[in-house]
């Protein structure tokens, strides 16, 4: 039996693979030991190192930045002629330690997300686009399109992840396409886009697809995304906000939505822990984003 | 200095800066800007011997990528060396002194095979994947070939790790631990058997999930990322194969008290 080549093992791993070559591959690994040994050693490596830079990003940062602080506060107080103005610093002091924690809280919980988007991002080829579950359908790319417009929003908003931002950015367009067709204008903001007009471009989207009947799927996809991201923070997803959808849902699950939405929908009761939640709003996204 | 080998590094300083540029992503850790000033001072070095040794009739854009790529393998395995090797090491192998004599004698072994005949094992990445992950990969196999070095010349690997020897007998005993409950001696036997066939007969994907629960003790979450399927489909999934062989060995054995 001819065994995999390393780079193999390595497309595997990435999700730089098509189908074809991934079923042949998955099919060796069922009969070699000696090849699944290796994936999985590496696979358990390369998922554990992901994890650990992760965990050592954050928490370095504040370290450093926090130690540079206090030594500079330490330093001014030294000198005793400015007594007024060491008054005033610990006033400010006092007033911006809740600003800096929130900063430190938001920074995590961004680079969370942004992780979070890249992972689930990895296995999506992007010149293979059309090729999602109902793929021309303008009711799945409306809700793809509220998915990936908050995952757009989401690595914009954490920083200068260039590579990531336009991969999205191509399939967010690609999902737009499909409903307003190819010859519309779509919103200028979506080719120039950063930190200060990520609401502007969600307006404009919303008005877009209010134009065609599709704004409140747009927000579904929106709304699954979102209760992913709140997972991360460990926080559950309004109850409110699952009512409306399970209202939505209802008036056009007969019509156009692939099945198991409003039954997934249903099992978001307020008494599930944000785990759960988590794992029902993943099955919920992969309806729409699973590969044809 | 060897004036025409500077005129030519700066005539393609751009093609350079381009070609690192593209390929960055590939190798990360690595970033742009030391890369290339790196690169570029391997280039000064001996007054420009490399370009200086190019045959006229070389295309330079063909010699430049070649280099490049050579370089950018070096430079990230000697970023990543420790982390992938030592340190890997000594997690999963569970060291916990760098200096331990046996940790030190995989660690060399594992350096020397990656860095013999220039890094050739490297030198075979087509960047159709990241490198980290094509060094994870060539790692494990070398680790792998180092057990099977051991194995062959010592028939004894125990003293560097006993569970490494399931790796040379492979065997589903865990499989039928889980699935079979019964404390009677007889029903044990005859389970085990029936498994060896019933697991054969599986499905390719049924028979690779089970194996890669069972004999790679992988969780679902790395089993679902393999399958490309969400966690809850993929436990799903192994509980419904379970459910599966369960039934199999229960049927045969009735089949077998008929008789």
């Amino acid at each position: 039996m001819k065994h995999l080549e390393d780079e193999d093992f390595g497309r595997l791993i990435d999700g730089n693979i098509n189908r074809e070559e991934r079923e042949i591959f998955l099919k060796h690994l069922s009969e070699c030991g000696e090849c699944l040994s290796v994936y999985s050693q590496t696979l358990k490596f390369i998922e554990d190192e992901k994890k650990s830079r992760s965990l050592f990003k954050i928490p370095s940062f504040e370290i450093t930045v926090l130690s540079r602080f206090w030594e500079d506060v330490r330093r001014f107080f030294t000198v005793k002629k400015y007594r007024l103005a060491y008054a005033c610093a610990i006033l400010v002091l006092i007033i911006a330690i809740p600003f800096i924690l929130d900063y430190f809280s938001n920074a995590r919980v961004e680079q969370a997300q942004v992780q979070y988007i890249e992972e689930s991002l990895s296995g999506i080829d992007i010149s293979n686009i059309p090729a999602f579950n109902g793929s021309t359908d303008p009711v799945y790319a409306a809700v793809r399109a509220g998915i990936f417009f908050e995952d757009f929003s989401g690595t914009i908003k954490a920083g200068n992840n260039i590579e990531l931002r336009e991969k999205i950015g191509t399939i967010l367009t690609r999902q737009l396409k499909i409903m307003i067709g190819e010859n519309h204008p779509l919103p200028p903001e979506l080719q120039n886009i950063d930190k200060s007009n990520v609401v502007t471009l969600s307006k404009s989207i919303y008005a877009l697809l209010s134009h065609y009947g599709r704004s409140d799927l747009f927000e579904f996809g929106r709304f699954i995304e979102q209760g992913i991201f709140l997972s991360l923070e460990n926080k559950p997803v309004k109850q409110s906000d699952v009512e409306k959808f399970k209202v939505l849902v209802s008036d056009i699950s007969n019509k156009s939505l692939p099945p198991g939405v409003l039954n997934d929908l249903n099992k978001l009761k307020s008494n599930i822990t944000v785990e759960q939640s988590k794992e029902i709003l993943e099955d919920l996204k992969e309806i729409f984003l699973s590969i044809e | 200095m060897n004036a025409q080998a500077g005129h030519i590094l700066k005539q393609y300083q751009d093609y350079i800066k381009n070609n690192i540029k593209n390929r960055i992503a590939t190798y990360d850790p690595l970033d742009l800007n030391t890369t290339y000033k790196d690169f570029i001072i391997r280039l000064h070095e001996d007054d420009f011997k490399i370009i200086a040794e190019v045959p006229d009739d070389w295309d330079m854009e063909v010699f430049f990528d070649r280099l490049i790529k050579d370089f950018m393998i070096e430079s990230a395995y000697f970023v990543l060396e420790k982390k992938y090797i030592l340190y890997r090491f000594m997690k999963e192998l569970k060291f916990s002194n760098p200096n331990d004599l046996k940790l030190i004698e995989i660690v060399d072994y594992v350096n020397r095979e990656i860095e013999k005949d220039g890094f050739s094992k490297l030198k075979k990445f087509k960047e159709e994947c990241k490198f980290k992950t094509f060094l994870g990969i060539v790692v494990t196999t070398q680790l792998n070939n180092f057990w099977r070095d051991r194995y062959r010349t010592e028939k004894n690997i125990d003293k560097y790790k006993p569970e490494l020897l399931e790796m040379f007998d492979g065997s589903e005993q865990s499989v039928l631990e889980n699935l079979v409950e019964e404390d009677q001696e007889n029903i044990k036997q005859m389970a085990e058997e029936f498994l060896p066939s019933i697991l054969e007969n599986l499905e390719d994907y049924e028979k690779l999930a089970i194996r890669m629960k069972y004999k790679e003790d992988m969780n679902v979450t790395l089993i679902a990322k393999t399958l490309r399927n969400s966690r809850y489909k993929t436990a799903q999934f192994i509980k419904n194969i379970e459910h599966k062989i369960k039934i199999e060995i229960f049927s045969k054995i009735k089949k077998r008290r008929l008789q």
